[in-house]
């Protein structure tokens, strides 16, 4: 028996009341205007209400009907790659897309259940980086720092 | 007259060289991510928006349709081949195409697949060619309340493409429009939901939103269930057909071609609801409709020439009206604005090269495809044999680097993170994002045309529902949700969902 709880109707429901409720308490500040003038808080104002309408329905709904159960997330996954996008943003301006790249891939690329840390794994990701900083950075000519300040200052 | 001169820019346009390359790395990218599954054309063009900011206008349109378009061959080899559908529009041919491949009619199902696919997108060229102007012509006419009415009938009718609940998909529009509204307010300059960071002014790149959702998210959610995939290819003989097969699979390619165009102009039409709903046509008009499911070329023939022609169509209202009819065509609005374009019925007058030109590149990149596809065909099915574990970090590591790329700014990596998890949280309670990112795109438009018609009638608001042109499309919006919620119509639409992932 699934609980209305654990629905995906409920917890659905739940995100549209908050980022309505949020997003109406904060347009408080903008100003208003009226229909024919509307000022910056107007259509704001508008779609929070709806929002909200909807995330009540949608709470309603998983409490009278049988609605599925939301599907079981899985954090490890998410939780390793997001760090190592993190972790790309924190280190590519003082190392360099050479440190950072590796990183950034040898990071998410754990995330998998089929992944070894060896040097496969390594030599993979550093292939990847040269690539990136072949293709991207040298022949396409993005301005991402290769080797960042603190790097530079050795070199 | 002037459609055929028309005509001659866009393929003089088309065949500048740079065009002409741009366009064959675009279908040979889209080819490549309709084999791999995992990875889709919205987030491939996401991907690889950040690099074409240097190109021109028209180069830069020229590759990205490329990719979207390939995608539709790409997913069909494979499907005929090893029965794995890479893209949700090639279900259907996955169904017949993989029995005829196991009769060992393999050959036979890719070459029906790759004719059917160029008869379609040839066919739906000429269709754009001709129904583009008009339309354009008729679209000038608009007043804001037009353009907001119109605005509202795409995101309703974006519902049909969204696949689970209604009213879900009804709040990822609204949530979409409301991270529209982040940044600064273009009639007051008076700052939004920037919660004081100075980074939100501009808003959010909807690239970055798009690769959160569509890039990451996607793999975090592919990532709960990963699993080796064991291959069995099946062996391709022929890739001629006979004259007989010629003469089965012409109407059905006919048919397929004609509903794909109708269903791929429609706001929230496209590629797979062309090929399921020609699908189920077929079966219907057929003498023996027993042999569906077991092998009936009809019934590869039909639902391929759909989905090209259906993905081809739905430039229409994107080129003419600026309205998007589903994520990629939104992607495509995105990289016109930050090309400097104002999306719309303008573009035709405005930028005849960028317009005509994409137009006479969808044929020639059909022709390349006809041409480079089967020969190419064992580089392909390799491809697949790629593990998921080696392909999830290269595309963590280009969304990254695309993301970083845009403004050089960490904060883009941040959100690109925050949208990564927000998409898979979403999906996970049931919420399909395609919507999302429509409403997104579509938020700024909406409240501008708002703002501009009750400016300029005073603040009244039947107006909308009194115009007769904007009144009518309120009436298909209208009809649209009724025919939704009706509950026959509503079965169809679950089961033409049932089979996507």
């Amino acid at each position: 028996m699934v609980k209305f709880y654990q629905t995906g109707d409920f917890r659905a429901g739940l995100f549209y009341l908050v980022v309505g409720i949020v997003a109406m308490s904060i347009g408080r500040n903008y100003t208003m205007g009226t229909a024919d003038d509307m000022g910056s808080g107007y259509f704001p104002f508008l779609l929070s209400l709806i929002l909200i309408a909807i995330g009540l329905a949608s709470v309603t709904r998983s409490i009278l009907g049988k609605g599925l159960p939301a599907e079981q997330m899985h954090l490890r996954a998410m939780t390793l790659i997001a760090a190592a996008t993190l972790a790309f943003a924190m280190t590519i301006t003082s190392v360099g897309a050479v440190i950072a790249l590796p990183i950034l891939t040898l990071l998410s690329a754990s995330a998998s259940r089929n992944f070894v840390f060896g040097w496969k794994s390594v030599a993979a990701a550093l292939a990847l980086s040269l690539f990136c900083v072949i293709v991207f950075i040298k022949a396409l000519g993005l301005s991402i720092p290769v080797t960042g300040w603190m790097l530079d200052s050795y070199l | 007259m002037q459609t055929l001169a028309d005509i001659l820019t866009g393929f003089q346009t088309a065949l500048g060289l740079w065009n002409l390359l741009y366009c064959l790395v675009g279908v040979l990218l889209g080819t490549a991510i309709g084999v791999l599954p995992g990875l889709g054309p919205t987030a491939t063009i996401s991907m690889l928006l950040p690099l074409t900011f240097g190109l021109p206008p028209e180069t830069a349109l020229i590759m990205l349709a490329g990719i979207y378009y390939g995608a539709q061959y790409g997913g069909s080899t494979t499907a005929i081949l090893i029965n794995l559908p890479g893209e949700s529009s090639s279900v259907v041919t996955a169904l017949d195409g993989y029995r005829m491949a196991q009769n060992g009619e393999a050959g036979k199902a890719l070459a029906t697949a790759a004719i059917a696919s160029f008869v379609a997108g040839t066919v739906a060229t000429v269709v754009i060619a001709f129904f583009s102007p008009p339309l354009s012509e008729f679209a000038l006419r608009f007043g804001p309340p037009e353009y907001f009415s119109l605005v509202v009938l795409g995101l309703v009718a974006s519902v049909v493409l969204a696949s689970g609940s209604l009213l879900h998909a009804f709040g990822m529009i609204v949530f979409g429009l409301l991270l529209g509204m982040i940044g600064s307010d273009v009639n007051s300059g008076a700052l939004r939901y920037t919660f004081g960071i100075l980074h939100l002014a501009d808003g959010i790149n909807f690239v970055i939103l798009a690769m959160g959702i569509f890039g990451l998210g996607e793999i975090f959610h592919n990532l709960d269930e990963e699993s080796d995939r064991r291959i069995s290819l099946a062996k391709i003989k022929s890739l001629l057909l006979s004259r007989e097969d010629i003469k089965q699979v012409s109407a059905p390619i006919l048919r397929g071609t004609a509903l794909g165009s109708l269903l791929g102009v429609l706001p929230g039409g496209g590629a797979m609801l062309a090929s399921f709903a020609s699908y189920a046509l077929e079966k219907k008009v057929s003498s023996r409709p027993e042999r569906f499911g077991h092998g009936a070329i009809e019934g590869v023939a039909s639902p391929e020439a759909a989905n090209n022609a259906g993905a081809q169509t739905s430039f229409i209202p994107m080129l003419t009206l600026g309205i998007p009819s589903n994520p990629v065509m939104a992607l495509m609005i995105g990289a016109m604005i930050m090309q400097g374009i104002q999306p719309g019925p303008g573009i035709l007058e405005h930028q005849p090269k960028l317009f005509w030109g994409l137009i006479a590149s969808m044929w020639v990149g059909n022709l390349m495809l006809l041409i480079l596809n089967l020969p190419l065909i064992g580089m392909w099915v390799r491809m697949t044999t790629i593990p998921y574990r080696v392909l999830f970090p290269c595309i963590v590591v280009f969304c990254v680097i695309g993301a970083y790329s845009i403004n050089n700014s960490m904060y883009d990596i941040y959100l690109l993170a925050l949208f990564g998890v927000v998409g898979y949280c979403l999906r996970s309670l049931g919420c399909e994002p395609a919507p999302l990112l429509l409403g997104f795109i579509l938020g700024p438009m909406l409240e501008e045309n708002l703002r501009r018609s009750m400016l300029m009638f005073k603040g009244d608001p039947t107006i909308f529902i009194t115009r007769p042109i904007s009144g009518a499309l309120l009436l298909i919006g209208a009809v649209v949700m009724v025919s939704i919620v009706f509950p026959f119509l509503r079965k169809t639409r679950e089961e033409v969902f049932k089979g996507d992932g």
